[in-house]
């Protein structure tokens, strides 16, 4: 009897090696069993974070060669690479870790993004409300030979300065950890089906500067994007007012921006910006959302000339009247502020 | 044998005339090489998409002070001028440059009145049989970047 299967040779061979290679680029089962994380810290201070690991491997055709990986989610105002330091210590011997070169690409990608750009890709801001936050990459300094059916332990150490820039910033950490082999990989073909594991942090609280607060673990009542910005863009204000808690514009529809002041460079403060007008109203960005945002342009806002530079806003929501006004906190007196700043 | 001769003449002669056909036929056409054309950028164009670090802006901003549907930047004879301005590469009308004028990478601005040229990617692909022009930028921090797709205004 004739098989209807009818592979060319060429065919078959292409198969072949497909399968070979699926088989062997699967390598390691990674799991973080604990991080040891504060959630409170001191803007310069050395905070320590510990991630407990074990990888168990599955390796055809002899030891792999690689490198451990780490991957860490921090405030881009923290500048991390530039403020951490990566060891770690392992049944298969100890070593620090070192940035991942900035051209070096992640294998799971395709070898399409560098290893940041495939973090980000993957992982997004992990459970942070805000896009100000940036992937950080290391890799172990000396690449290390793994074996076929091992379990490695091991732990990560993470020494990190906090509030480089001189903010308050809340934020949630996410940790990855995986092998420069597979990358951050879904194509395991046995345990949880990933090369790599994925730990999200408590909110870590960063305090002690005089500087702006930045909170992405929480929903605020009145926020900016970008949260850092200059004067020649479009900033977007967004106002909850389901987050408004001393009620005095609950359920108000019309709803307005309320400049109290804008200060220049030179500290001149500009004042009679505070209009209930088109170009002021917040609008609802769906309905019944609760959520009222106004995008405009700083520069046009306030009719600056060319030799005229923002470096402040402080502002109310008000009512269509103007009488009724939300601050800081839901406060009538104390206004939001906004700093025109990279940092 | 006379016969014989006259179809074997006619035979050669056949031959002959089969193998100048075939010769003529397999005669090599000159093939002019194509040279890519210079990417000509000039007249008037309009924003038909914004965003800001990839999220789209295009709706948000439309107002009766300023939208990016008014928005229009004018390119001619080397020289740019922007009516309705935005948060833009420059300012100020100037000169313009293209690093290549067959296959441009990146555009550079001379804003009238600064020392400092601004130079951004530049990307000039048809889009739905119209040729949209892309410029990607941060008009203020660097970690802020915009894409403005401009359409030709017809």
């Amino acid at each position: 009897m004739k098989s209807k299967i009818n592979i060319k040779g060429n065919t078959l061979w292409k198969i072949c090696a497909l399968v070979i290679l699926a088989i062997s680029i699967t390598c390691c089962l990674v799991s973080v069993t604990s991080v040891v994380q504060p959630t409170t810290a001191i803007a310069k201070q050395v905070v320590p974070i510990t991630l407990n690991d074990s990888i168990s491997t599955q390796i055809d055709g002899g030891p792999l060669v690689a490198n451990y990986v780490f991957c860490f989610l921090a405030p881009t105002g923290w500048a991390a690479a530039q403020n951490m330091t990566v060891t770690y210590t392992s049944t298969l011997g100890n070593g620090s870790m070192k940035l991942m070169p900035a051209n070096a690409l992640e294998p799971a990608s395709g070898n399409t993004l560098t290893w940041p750009a495939a973090c980000a890709a993957k992982f997004g801001i992990g459970k942070n409300l805000v896009n100000d936050v940036q992937w950080v990459v290391y890799e172990s300094a000396q690449p290390i030979s793994i074996a076929n059916g091992i379990t490695i332990t091991g732990q990560i150490n993470i020494k990190l300065t906090v509030g480089a820039d001189g903010n308050n910033t809340s934020y949630f950490p996410e940790y990855v950890t995986c092998e420069s082999s597979d990358g951050i990989s879904d194509d395991a073909y046995w345990g949880n089906g990933h090369d790599y594991s994925l730990n999200s942090g408590p909110c870590l609280v960063q305090t002690g500067t005089d500087g702006d607060l930045h909170d992405y673990c929480n929903l605020q009542l009145a926020s900016i994007n970008p949260p850092k910005s200059l004067d020649n863009e479009f900033i977007s204000l967004t106002y909850n007012n389901k987050l408004d808690t001393n009620t005095m514009l609950k359920g108000n529809t019309n709803l307005y921006l309320c400049v109290d002041s804008a200060y220049l460079s030179d500290g001149t403060a500009l004042t009679n910006f505070c209009v209930q007008a088109e170009k002021t109203q917040l609008v609802q960005t769906t309905s019944n959302s609760g959520l009222f945002a106004l995008t405009f342009w700083p520069r046009s806002f306030f009719n600056l000339t060319s030799t005229q530079t923002l470096t402040k806003l402080v502002y109310y929501v008000t009512d269509q009247t103007g009488t009724k006004r939300v601050g800081y906190g839901g406060s009538t007196t104390t206004p939001f502020t906004y700093k025109f700043t990279c940092n | 044998m006379k016969k014989l001769n006259k179809l074997g003449k006619l035979k050669c002669l056949f031959f002959v005339a089969l193998s100048l056909i075939i010769w003529a036929s397999c005669k090599t056409d000159k093939i002019n090489p194509i040279s890519e054309p210079v990417k000509d950028i000039s007249g008037s164009w309009k924003i038909i998409k914004a965003t800001r670090n990839g999220s789209d802006l295009t709706a948000l901003v439309d107002s009766n002070i300023y939208s990016f549907s008014k928005f229009r930047i004018n390119f001619s004879g080397g020289k740019y001028t922007v009516t309705n301005p935005l948060p833009f590469i420059v300012s100020q009308s100037g000169t313009y440059s293209l690093d290549n004028p067959q296959y441009p990478f990146q555009i550079t601005f001379s804003a009238t009145g600064s020392t400092t040229p601004a130079s951004t990617s530049f990307t000039y692909p048809v889009v739905g049989g119209v040729r949209v022009l892309t410029l990607v930028f941060a008009p203020g921090c660097p970690q802020n970047t915009y894409s403005y797709s401009l359409e030709k205004v017809n």
